[in-house]
């Protein structure tokens, strides 16, 4: 089965993420208000084959530890969508 | 004293590594392709240069850290040889948990380019054996990431161990710190060893202080003398 697959990686929690900081005062400045613990993060969007969904999660979470994430200072939320077979 | 350079796509200080450690302690360098699975011969000192590898795409020396040339960089370094990695080199070595910590984006924003000095922290290391500790040298900075973090608990460990070998400083009143880091680095920290002291990482270039002519000054050439002096006086393991 084909799955199309969705890696959303932020800053860990606790972790000085300037990016986030300097657009929370940039849109602070453009006046929306309220605004607390802004975070910048990326995402890797892929598709991949796999036998199961299951299958297809187990394989990118080996890539989060693998290369894609750096768990000292980010973590990662893995989502899939079967695309076809 | 045999030296390896390894070259990665992205590179950009490998010939001015090449050409410090040629003319400053007179030795044979050879130049490592990072898709290399082995180094001709065994060199006693492996040196990941500064650069852009892979255009810092993912994570500075993400993709760097997963090369070919990586395994033997390792297998060098279990046996006691020397490592070094100078600016995306340390981010490299920080990828491949061969030494502690991530280089985060500097708290400006800004790629800063610009002349420091940072001061010597400790010399019971393979690398500042030949300087004398609280001196303070002035090594140029080129970098967007460079601010060193470790979680406190971690940072505490590094600090309690003596692994901080440069620290960022005042060249005036040779202090050092937090405040003095350019780029917002954890306790002003500039460059850290790893526990046995055959693998550093630093932030700073001593490569680039080494032409008398030009306005980095020549701090370098000490760097590099107290290498060779240590692998002289202390052998490489």
């Amino acid at each position: 089965m084909i799955f199309q697959a969705e890696v959303l990686i932020t800053p860990r929690e606790g972790v000085l993420d300037t990016q986030g900081k300097a657009v929370e005062k940039t849109l602070t400045h453009l006046g929306y208000k309220g605004l607390d613990e802004v975070r910048v993060g990326k995402i890797v969007t892929m598709k991949l084959e796999a036998d199961t969904e299951q299958e297809a999660v187990k394989s990118l979470e080996s890539m989060c530890s693998d290369l894609l994430c750096n768990d000292l200072i980010e973590t990662f939320n893995i989502s899939v969508r079967e695309t076809g077979r | 004293m045999k030296t390896a350079v390894v070259v990665f796509p992205g590179s950009n200080c490998d010939r001015d590594v090449q050409r410090a450690v040629s003319e400053s302690m007179k030795t044979a360098v050879d130049m490592v392709w990072h898709e290399e699975e082995n180094f001709s011969g065994q060199p006693d000192l492996v040196i990941l240069p500064g650069g852009f590898s892979y255009g810092d795409y993912l994570r500075s020396g993400a993709m760097a850290a997963r090369s070919p040339i990586i395994k033997a960089v390792k297998e060098h370094a279990a046996r006691g040889g020397l490592v070094l990695g100078i600016c995306n080199g340390f981010q490299i070595l920080t990828e491949t948990k061969m030494l502690p910590g991530a280089l985060l984006p500097n708290t400006s924003l800004t790629f800063i380019c610009s002349r420091c000095w940072v001061r010597v922290e400790q010399t019971d290391n393979k690398f500042t054996y030949g300087l004398k500790k609280g001196e303070v040298l002035q090594f140029p900075i080129a970098h967007h990431e460079g601010l060193f973090f470790l979680p406190d608990d971690d940072l505490k460990k590094l600090e309690d161990a003596g692994r901080v070998v440069f620290r960022y400083a005042d060249p005036d009143t040779g202090k050092a710190g937090a405040e003095y880091a350019p780029n917002g680095a954890l306790n002003g920290i500039a460059g850290i060893c790893s526990e046995k002291g055959n693998i550093l990482g630093l932030m700073p270039h001593p490569e680039r202080a080494t032409i008398p002519h030009l306005n980095g000054g020549t701090d370098g050439i000490r760097f590099w003398d107290s290498i060779a002096k240590a692998f002289k006086e202390r052998g490489a393991c």
